[in-house]
């Protein structure tokens, strides 16, 4: 018996930080999470798996998209056609009320409703296996859900699909059905098929307790590996592999200066270089890159303002000498900056504190969040408004400024 | 800095000229014209660049042709000794800078040297002329705080060039009301592209409505019975009803005429026709000897009368002859023959009565057998056995009629056939059909069930309601299918990305903006703070030298909302404009030496003075000499005066030019 174990495909998403690529990459990554998807159904025809799990966030509700449902519904048609059953439940980002007088998806696929329920799969050999889940009606679940599972009982396996993050106990974070990994342990099933978090990882492995991670990337903070597991019944057990898919991955360079560089042809060789030692692009993979350059101080103020207003990003890419490197990003790393020199000190701090806050800046961008109402929750998030503080002294210890 | 030597080149009337300033209060005594300004001008030139035929300031080229320019021996706060030299060229002259070293520097060190200020910046703050000074009339704490701003903090005439250029760039970004800055358009181009996301969020709503109405009709159809089924039962129903008629001759279930009874009932009709005939003949014949008898009757009638009449004149013819003799027998015969006569015409009454009654008879008997009243007949009343056997047989043959038709009639009234040309038709109807259809045991069972062809009928409709609305499902299926298919097909799969992409432009536009914005804020904020911190020093300084010129005349200065105004020993508040000029221009030197003062550590730059004060009276001139001496402990003041009382003061710090 096997089957495959995928989720948080969040079909159709779009990709954040990209907005200065070519069309035809930018294509590329758009589908990639369909194709990623695609590669999966390819893997269970072809491996014939008794069923597929995806746990939660097939979609973003806030990108409803045509494009997403009608694939869906397409490659549930093609493991229809496989016989090859199909149990979801929908995450946080893709919430629903489940009831099954509206669901077209093919007769195949089988949806979990909005309380926990125990779906019953009887196999070709005679083995009983019982999947057990819940859908998310709302975008937050706080409380305990893992508790209110039921144990094994009357089957050759059981296994949990549950959408959520471990409990931190702290209140303000748990909003998504926080379990701890006794509680699952507890329940005595023989895997735990998780959704939620974009890393894949094993949590524990008796039972195995998995994230499956989405299939594909989608910015520089999940880089690294993605793909789906592949259950494997071993010896009465049910062990999980990783399956590599690799199409397109995000890599974070850093690269350190460590002579003066004056010219631009200087700087973009050095670059190439780094590059070419810490990437193989030898496979087949798109390989999306995020270079921050440290040490600047062994720049001419002149490249850095060539840096900060895009043109070398932009005359590195017109190169394009290795169409499996996408550079997408290229930034100075900036150290904390100090303002003010030491006569003056005590009064950039003290101006510092008075401008250098949320309420100054809340009051420049009135005009603009009045009118543009997407701008509030951006213009919220701390990490944002950091963001700015940060390029505000940028600005003023860079001084030589291009307009 | 510091400037410790002049060395002149050529420079309006100053050539290959060198004065070494040996002390901290360097004075140039000059008659007019002596070339005092002249040498002020070279100093500015050299620090800041001579300036074009264009500008306002005067280029003092040499009018004997020596070589244009000079340099400066000059000394940074770290006692650094660097030579500024100037001459003739571009962009204010060819500049060449070095040091005791022999090493060359860019320009950018001179910059330095003079600490990143402008000519303009330099004369307003550190150069003292008498036209300056009688400026003070339209000095106000804003000018003063403006200039004070300038040089508040470090480098602030650089922060404040940075707020400008901040400010163009924020402005090329975004203005509140502005259509071309690149934030602005990138707003418009977003609530653009949000109508589209509007539609696109129909359009999904749409799919999602015609995946469930398909997904319903799907399983509406799969709940209807089996179209296949209720099609073959609508055919079924409509052989039936073909059927009916056949099925409805038979009573329950028999409604076929069977050949055996078709053979009884055609035997029947040939008898009964063989009979027709027989009575139709025989009815005939009997007619004819009826006719027959009647007219014999007439003929007897007619011979009877003549019996009688040829007997009566028989009588006559006798009695005529024998009116003699034979009277006896001719009355014999007569009476005789009357009674006879008698007789017969009695017999003949009788006769005929009973002719005329069987004559009525017979006629009546006609009658009734031309008008085929056979139950009535009675014979007994005729004697004529010839008659009595015709009519028996003639009943005889009506009976057997009869009998025939009743069994006739039975059949047909079982089967409901008025006459035997139906009976004929329905053969005939019969033997087609069975040439085409076959009534089966099934087809009579279920036909059987309906009581008449309405039900049949009934059923017929429904059923074809049922196909047709059937039929509308699947149409309808099929549209929304066909619709789902084009909305699939029509839709922009990349304006999602266009939208986040969009987004994340004009996000980071919008923290460029603000962090421009906030960086203009917080710059003046600094140069502020460091401005008013130092603002009531300068005043308070101010003040000190403002009482010192005066000789305590006016102690205290105030600032009031935008004026300046002094106290005297009294407490009278006089106004600046209130002031005689030279008191007025006390107060000028006074604040702008504080001001130098107070920003030294700034800006550390020789104040140079081109014969300023010449309004004031001896004392005040001491007393502002005695000041400048005081100053020059710390900044370097060169002092340029035609007053020749000046060397009542000191002789060691004066140059004669």
């Amino acid at each position: 018996m096997k089957f495959i174990h995928t989720g948080d495909l969040h079909l159709a998403s779009p990709f954040l930080g990209i907005e200065n690529i070519d069309e035809s990459l930018k294509k590329r990554l758009y589908n990639s999470t369909f194709q990623a998807f695609k590669i999966i159904v390819d893997a269970a025809i072809t491996q014939k798996v008794d069923f597929m799990i995806i746990s939660g966030d097939i979609y973003d509700n806030d990108q409803h998209s045509i494009a997403a449902e009608d694939f869906f519904i397409q490659q549930c048609q093609r493991l229809n056609e496989q016989s090859i059953p199909v149990y979801l439940e929908y995450g946080n980002h893709d919430f629903h009320i489940v009831d099954d007088k509206l669901n077209y998806l093919p007769d195949n696929v089988f949806c979990f409703k909005n309380h926990i329920e125990t779906k019953r799969l009887v196999l070709n050999t005679g083995q009983i296996i019982n999947l057990t889940g819940f859908s998310y009606a709302q975008k937050w679940i706080t409380e305990d859900m893992a508790n209110q599972f039921p144990l094994k009982s009357n089957c050759d396996y059981q296994i949990g699909i549950l959408h959520g993050a471990l409990k931190t106990n702290n209140p303000q974070q748990d909003h998504y059905a926080p379990f701890t990994i006794e509680e699952l342990q507890n329940k005595n099933y023989d895997y735990w098929a998780l959704g939620h978090i974009h890393k894949h990882q094993t949590l524990s492995n008796d039972p195995s307790i998995v994230y499956c991670g989405n299939p594909q990337g989608r910015h520089k903070n999940e880089a690294g590996l993605h793909g789906y597991y592949l259950v494997n019944e071993i010896n009465g057990k049910l062990v999980p592999t990783f399956q590599e898919i690799r199409q397109i991955t995000w890599n974070n360079i850093s690269i350190n200066l460590q002579n003066e560089i004056d010219s631009t042809d200087d700087l973009i060789n050095f670059i190439k270089i780094e590059i070419k030692r810490q990437i193989d692009s030898n496979l087949d993979i798109l390989h999306m890159i995020d270079l921050q350059i440290n040490d600047h101080n062994y720049l001419t103020n002149d490249l850095k303002i060539l840096i900060q207003n895009h043109s070398l990003l932009t005359s590195l890419r017109n190169q394009q000498y290795d169409e499996n490197i996408c550079i997408y990003n290229l930034f100075i790393n900036q150290e904390n900056i100090a303002l003010g020199n030491d006569i003056d000190q005590k009064y950039w701090s003290l101006a510092e504190n008075d401008i250098l806050t949320n309420e100054e800046l809340w009051k420049i961008a009135e005009p603009l969040m009045k009118n543009n109402f997407y701008l509030n929750d951006y213009l919220q998030n701390p990490d944002h408004l950091q963001k700015i503080k940060e390029q505000v002294k940028t600005i003023i210890e860079d001084r030589d400024f291009e307009i | 800095m510091k400037i410790l030597e002049i060395r002149i080149d050529g420079f309006g009337k100053w050539h290959e000229q060198t004065f070494i300033l040996n002390h901290d209060f360097q004075i140039f005594y000059g008659a007019n014209e002596a070339g005092k300004s002249t040498l002020v001008n070279f100093i500015n030139g050299i620090l800041f660049g001579f300036p074009k035929k264009s500008e306002h300031y005067q280029q003092y080229i040499p009018k004997n042709g020596s070589l244009y320019g000079g340099s400066l021996l000059i000394e940074d706060e770290n006692k650094n000794k660097y030579l500024v030299s100037r001459h003739k060229g571009k962009k204010g002259g060819n500049l060449h800078i070095t040091d005791d070293q022999g090493n060359e520097y860019s320009e950018d060190k001179l910059v330095n040297l003079r600490l990143n200020i402008t000519r303009d910046l330099y004369e307003d703050i550190f150069c003292f002329d008498q036209k300056k000074l009688s400026e003070i009339i339209s000095l106000t704490p804003n000018d003063l705080q403006k200039n004070l701003q300038q040089f508040g903090a470090v480098n602030s005439n650089e922060w404040l060039k940075l707020t400008n250029q901040l400010n163009k760039k924020s402005e090329s970004l975004y203005k509140k009301r502005g259509r071309k800055p690149k934030l602005n358009e990138h707003l418009k181009e977003y609530s653009n592209l949000q109508e589209q996301l509007n539609n696109d969020e129909l359009s999904y709503q749409k799919y999602i409505e015609l995946q469930q109405n398909i997904n319903e009709e799907k399983q509406q159809l799969n709940d209807i019975d089996d179209e296949n089924k209720l099609t073959a039962q609508l055919s079924k129903y409509q052989r039936l009803l073909k059927l009916w008629p056949i099925y409805q001759e038979k009573d329950n279930d028999n409604r076929k005429l069977s050949e055996s009874l078709i053979d009884q009932v055609h035997q029947l009709q040939i008898k009964l026709d063989m009979y027709n005939d027989q009575l139709h003949t025989k009815q005939k014949l009997f007619l004819n000897l009826i006719n027959e008898k009647l007219n014999e009757v007439h003929i007897n009638n007619s011979v009877n009368y003549g019996y009688i009449i040829c007997a009566f004149i028989i009588l006559f013819g006798l009695g005529l002859i024998g009116f003699s003799a034979l009277k006896f027998i001719g009355a014999f015969l007569l009476v005789l023959s009357i009674t006879y006569c008698i007789y017969q015409t009695k017999k003949a009454k009788s006769q005929k009565q009973k002719q005329i009654k069987n004559h009525d008879y017979l006629l009546k008997l006609k009658d009734q057998i031309q008008n085929d009243q056979w139950d009535s007949l009675n014979v007994n009343l005729i004697n004529d056995s010839n008659i009595k056997n015709y009519v028996f047989e003639l009943q005889q043959v009506k009976q057997s009629q009869q009998k025939i038709k009743q069994k006739l009639n039975d059949i047909y009234q079982k089967y409901e056939i008025n006459d035997s040309k139906e009976f004929d038709a329905l053969v005939n109807e019969q033997r087609n059909q069975i040439n085409k259809i076959q009534l089966t045991e099934q087809d009579q069972k279920e036909l059987s069930k309906f009581k008449d062809i309405n039900e049949i009928q009934q059923q017929i409709i429904q059923l074809n309601n049922q196909l047709q609305s059937i039929n509308k499902l699947k149409q309808s299926l099929q549209t929304n299918q066909g619709y789902l298919k084009r909305l699939t097909e029509d839709v922009d799969f990349s304006l999602s990305q266009k939208v986040t992409d969009l987004k994340e432009v004009i996000f980071k536009e919008t923290s460029t903006w603000i962090a421009t914005q906030l960086s203009i804020k917080l710059i003046n904020k600094v140069l502020h703070l460091a401005s008013a911190d130092r603002f009531p020093k300068i005043i308070q300084l101010a003040q000190k030298y403002f009482s010192i010129l005066t000789n305590n005349r006016y102690p205290i200065i105030n600032l009031n909302n935008n004026e300046i105004t002094v106290l005297d020993d009294q407490k009278n508040n006089f106004n600046v404009s209130e002031l005689s000029q030279g008191t007025a221009e006390q107060l000028n030197v006074a604040l702008k030496l504080a001001f130098v003062e107070v920003i030294h550590n700034q800006i550390d730059l020789p104040i140079i003075i081109d014969d300023g004060f010449v309004n004031f009276d001896n004392q005040r001139k001491n007393s502002v000499l005695r000041l400048l001496n005081e100053i020059s402990k710390h900044n370097q003041v060169i002092y340029f005066t035609a007053n020749d009382n000046i060397y009542e003061q000191n002789e060691s710090n004066i140059i004669n030019l």
